[in-house]
């Protein structure tokens, strides 16, 4: 069941962000009306995808290291959105592809690796919490120690919209469910009945961290690259 | 066809009345197998049948004793009843779980063989070795049932077997059904190492006394030849006295049929006793304790086909009923809808929380792993004994317990089906030949008549030592000195040991000499004396007289025997002490020899000396030494490539082209496991009750506990087995992930600091957001 909800909800949600991407950009060449919205999505998808996997290769991680990364985040900062990124980026594969195949669990080094990275994701979420929610409740202002990639990052901030304020504080409260749940997880006191409880609750707000996450980048990064 | 119709008419009448007395005989027979619902247990009071179904009329002179089968049969079909667990292991085309082997063990050749008729993996079928079901019943008939293989048709009975004689060892009801604490299991054993088979379900419930023995009796008696009155000493025919005043007047007598079973005549054959332990100490199970019998798990209906109770036996013989006798069959019941899914199943037995063990434990774990035998200890996995293999449970001034096999639990094993249980562990040792990639193993009999007096060592110093008490007129018990140990007989033809003590070591004057043991302590056998003085020593020389007459009365003695001492060599000529010619080289302790054409022989040569030494007053059987001559005395003219090889510890020996003994691994000394279901510890005493360490550590005994190859060879070349490697696990993984557990408690610290500033941050976004709407905060401010 929860394989099944799981590719749903991200087949879903890929769609319809790629949907509001297509539209957007359409809109902007005044290509078409709103009561076209929906003719040549299914052309432009294809051709979206066959340009992204034409264009890989190591301009493309650099153009998109130095636009998502290094011009947003100033500094050591953006190791921790680094790690962050890319220790969710582990979790969600491991425990995700052993989670669509009900037959086998998460197991050996790939379970000692997300235990490990868990921990990494938690104390990175737990900072990058403290150096963004601020911009996140709509009262974002530069210190006046931000230097010039900050500038831009913090412009980029005061433009976001209501969905990327929604996904972040998503992305945040399902990162602390997690959190507590791997941590009731280690603990005695929970019966065998309520830690399948937990586990279970676990996956489903590690799905909403996937989901969140999925709509946070495309807001933060390529919706907003769009506009800008 | 004049008369057709008529003898149409008459087949038909006779097909009619055939099948109905068919149907009537079947309704009957079912009758009989089926329940009335009644929850009592009928009384007893039966007449004694014997084999040839004959009343037995207690009075009459040579009774016969009784047989089950036609004692038992008015009420119980012995057929279907055949058929039940105890009874059908040759027969049965579903092996199940593996269980516990019968091992065949025979000390002298270092044969620890684990035999079942079941097909179970690693364990040799008894035909693959040629044992027949006679040889079968002989070695393990002292705990069997009876029934199966110890009862064969006619056409199965081999020419060497007696069965004619002994009769065939029906199924003994009362061994498992009798309530009366006359019921013996030693009279049961005892019976059948005298081949009396008919007799011994009759002795060994008391119904009856039982004399003689079969298996002194001719190969041709039989039961009609009856009593032999002029032999009433040796060959004496087995014969049953039965308790009369037991019987009515209607020659019936009383079973003392039980409810239910006794633990107690369970555990006749299926004790396990961790070694060394005493009884005073010993661990209960804490279902026995609590009162639930054996038999309340394992139950079974009239045809005796027996709930075995471990997980997926359900499946296998499709009985959805059997799941209910499991560990979750009692303390988890299936049907989770009930109760909040926490009911449990019968009895309501206690529903297991397991808090603080992830889910992942109950799919890779049976329950015994945690809570089943032995407690792992931090070194050693723990030695046990169990009535089957080292034959406890048979009393009588006799040992009968046997120390090897040496087996061990709890040894965490893999099983088919991937689920990880705690099992007992033995190392097999056989001699064996290769046979392409495979080894076969040889009888014992064969090894023995191939080795001779290679594997009898400790014998031939026991026969010198008995003769030498015997008849050697000496004070005190003669024993042999080797290197600062005296040797000395005991009651079961083994050699004891203890050490010399301090004074008596120091007057020890060479490694080897033959002395007598006294209240004072160790004395030369020969006292000193000089044989060159004028006035001969009288008292030295009757004694050099009488050992030399004990030892001539020893069988098959290379030659002569003669004593040698200091310059002096004695003999017996015609019965009277002899000095002969001087010796070149004077000895100055007594030495005891064989003289054979001029040629000197130690009584004890220097082989014998090694190997007593070695061997004497430990389990070991075997020298490294004693298994290469009997190597090269097995593979004969053949050589070294004739393939004899001696299996022992987990590993194969063999000897190379230059005749060294030279050892391998080869499947065939692979260890022999098998699952152990018993001695349930609750969870207060389960492993995993100090948290994960308990297991999951670097250098966790659970892990990483070294198993060691034991065998009947004394050698230091053994297989040497990291537990980790019965559970199909990979050692650095888990050295890694036993590691992680040291950080575990900051690893919980940290997230639960993240957890808590995360939580603090959202709660200061919730209150902004209840500002935003309510203004509290913006008008305090304000």
């Amino acid at each position: 069941m929860f394989g099944i909800i799981t590719v749903f909800s991200i087949l879903v949600l890929w769609l319809l962000l790629s949907f509001h991407c297509y539209r957007n950009s359409a809109r902007k060449e005044s290509k078409i009306s709103s009561a076209d919205a929906g003719k040549g999505y299914f052309s432009w998808l294809a051709n979206r995808v066959w340009l992204w996997f034409k264009g890989l290769g190591s301009d493309y991680a650099r153009d998109r290291y130095r636009s998502w990364i290094t011009q947003r985040y100033p500094g050591r900062q953006r190791w921790v959105f680094i790690c962050l990124g890319l220790s969710l980026v582990y979790l969600v594969l491991s425990g995700f592809v052993f989670a669509l195949i009900n037959s086998i669990r998460l197991f050996g080094l790939l379970l000692l690796l997300h235990v490990v990275l868990g921990g990494v994701f938690a104390v990175c979420l737990c900072w990058a919490v403290i150096l963004r929610a601020r911009f996140y409740i709509g009262e974002g202002q530069a210190s006046p120690e931000t230097n010039a990639a900050s500038d831009l990052a913090l412009r980029a901030e005061s433009r976001m919209g209501w969905w990327r304020i929604v996904f972040f504080w998503i992305f945040v409260v399902s990162g602390v469910v997690v959190i507590i749940t791997a941590w009731f997880q280690m603990l005695p006191q929970f019966s065998i009945r309520t830690q399948i409880v937990i586990l279970t609750v676990h996956r489903y707000a590690a799905l909403d961290i996937l989901l969140s996450g999925m709509a946070l980048f495309y807001f933060s990064l390529v919706a907003d690259g769009h506009e800008r | 066809m004049k008369h057709k119709k008529e003898i149409f008419l008459i087949f038909f009448s006779i097909l009619w009345v055939w099948s109905e007395s068919i149907c009537e005989v079947a309704q009957t027979e079912e009758k009989k197998q089926t329940w009335d619902g009644s929850q009592t247990t009928a009384v007893h009071w039966l007449q004694l049948k014997d084999e040839l179904d004959q009343l037995i009329l207690p009075s009459e002179s040579f009774p016969l004793p009784y047989s089950s089968r036609y004692s038992c049969a008015p009420c119980h079909d012995y057929e279907i009843i055949r058929q039940g667990l105890h009874f059908n292991a040759d027969s049965d085309s579903k092996p199940g779980r593996p269980g516990e082997p019968w091992v065949w063990v025979e000390p002298r050749t270092g044969t620890v063989l684990p035999l079942s008729y079941r097909d179970w993996p690693g364990i040799w079928r008894p035909h693959e070795l040629g044992l027949t079901s006679w040889d079968f019943t002989l070695l393990f008939g002292r705990h069997m049932t009876g029934g199966g293989i110890s009862e064969p048709e006619y056409e199965e009975m081999t020419p060497e077997s007696r069965w004619m004689v002994s009769g065939k060892l029906e199924i003994n009801c009362m061994g498992c059904h009798n309530a009366s604490r006359k019921q013996s299991h030693s009279e049961w054993a005892k019976q059948v190492l005298r081949h009396n088979f008919r007799w011994a379900a009759t002795a060994s419930s008391g119904l009856g006394e039982v004399g003689g023995m079969a298996s002194r009796l001719p190969g041709t008696w039989d039961l009609y030849d009856g009593p032999n009155p002029d032999d009433t000493e040796w060959a004496v025919v087995p014969s049953v006295r039965y308790r009369s005043h037991e019987f009515d007047s209607k020659h019936r007598v009383f079973f003392d049929i039980a409810p239910a079973i006794d633990d107690q005549r369970c555990l006749a054959c299926h004790s396990v006793s961790r070694v060394g332990e005493k009884r005073s100490t010993t661990y209960e199970d804490v279902h026995s304790a609590a009162g639930i019998g054996c038999v309340d798990c394992h139950r079974n209906n009239i045809d005796h086909n027996m709930i075995r109770g471990y997980a997926g036996e359900a499946e296998e013989y499709r009985e959805a009923t059997r799941a209910e006798f499991t560990c979750q069959g009692c303390h988890m019941d299936q049907d989770l809808s009930k109760r909040g899914g926490k009911t449990s199943g019968r009895l309501g037995a206690p529903y297991p929380e397991h808090a603080g063990i992830p889910p992942v434990h109950f799919e890779s774990l049976s329950c015994t792993v945690c809570h089943a035998g032995s407690l792992l200890e931090r070194s050693e996995v723990t030695p046990v004994r169990t009535s089957r293999a080292n034959r406890l449970g048979v009393y009588g001034v006799a040992q009968w317990f046997t120390v090897w096999p040496h087996i061990v639990e709890p040894v965490f094993v893999r099983d088919q089906a991937g689920v990880i249980s705690p099992q007992r562990l033995l190392w097999p040792a056989f001699w064996g030949k290769r046979e392409g990639e495979d080894i076969i193993p040889l009888q014992p009999s064969e090894v023995e008549a191939a080795a001779g007096e290679l594997l009898r060592v400790e014998e031939a110093v026991v026969s010198v030592l008995k003769a030498l008490a015997l008849y050697g007129e000496i004070e005190g018990i003669p024993v042999l000195v080797i290197a600062g140990k005296v040797y000395e007989p005991n009651v079961d033809e083994r050699l004891e040991v203890s050490d010399l003590r301090g004074g008596e070591k120091a007057a020890s004057l060479s490694e080897m000499y033959w002395a007598r043991k006294t209240e004072e302590g160790i004395h030369p056998l020969i006292p000193a004396f000089d044989p060159d003085a004028e006035e001969p020593d009288m008292d030295a020389e009757m004694r050099v007289q009488r050992v030399l007459e004990a030892l001539a009365t020893l069988e098959g003695t290379p030659g002569n025997p003669v004593v040698m001492y200091k310059k002096a060599r004695y003999r017996l000529t015609e019965g009277y002490l002899e000095r002969g010619e001087d010796l070149e080289e004077a000895q100055d302790e007594a030495r005891l020899v064989w003289e054979k054409n001029e040629e000197i022989i130690p009584v004890v040569n220097a082989f014998q000396v090694r190997t007593v030494k070695a061997l004497a007053g430990n389990d070991y059987t075997l020298t490294e030494e004693q298994v290469k001559l009997i190597l090269k005395s097995l593979a004969g003219t053949e050589g070294v490539d004739s393939g004899f090889v001696y299996i022992s510890g987990g590993k194969v020996f063999c000897l190379d082209q230059e005749g060294i003994l030279t050892d391998d691994n080869h499947p065939a000394a692979n260890p022999v496991t098998w699952p152990l279901g018993h001695r349930i510890r609750p969870a207060q005493q389960a492993l995993g009750i100090n948290g994960c360490k308990d297991c999951h550590l670097e250098n966790s005994a659970f892990f990483f506990n070294r198993i060691k190859g034991v065998g009947p060879l004394m050698t230091e070349k053994v297989e040497v087995r990291s537990a980790h490697t019965f559970m199909d696990l990979g050692k650095p993984y888990h050295k890694l992930f036993g590691l992680s557990f040291r950080m575990r408690p900051l690893f919980k610290v940290v997230l639960f600091i993240a957890a808590l500033v995360l939580g603090l941050v959202l709660l200061m976004v919730a209150l902004k957001l209840l500002d935003h709407y309510t203004g509290l905060l913006t008008k305090r401010k304000d």
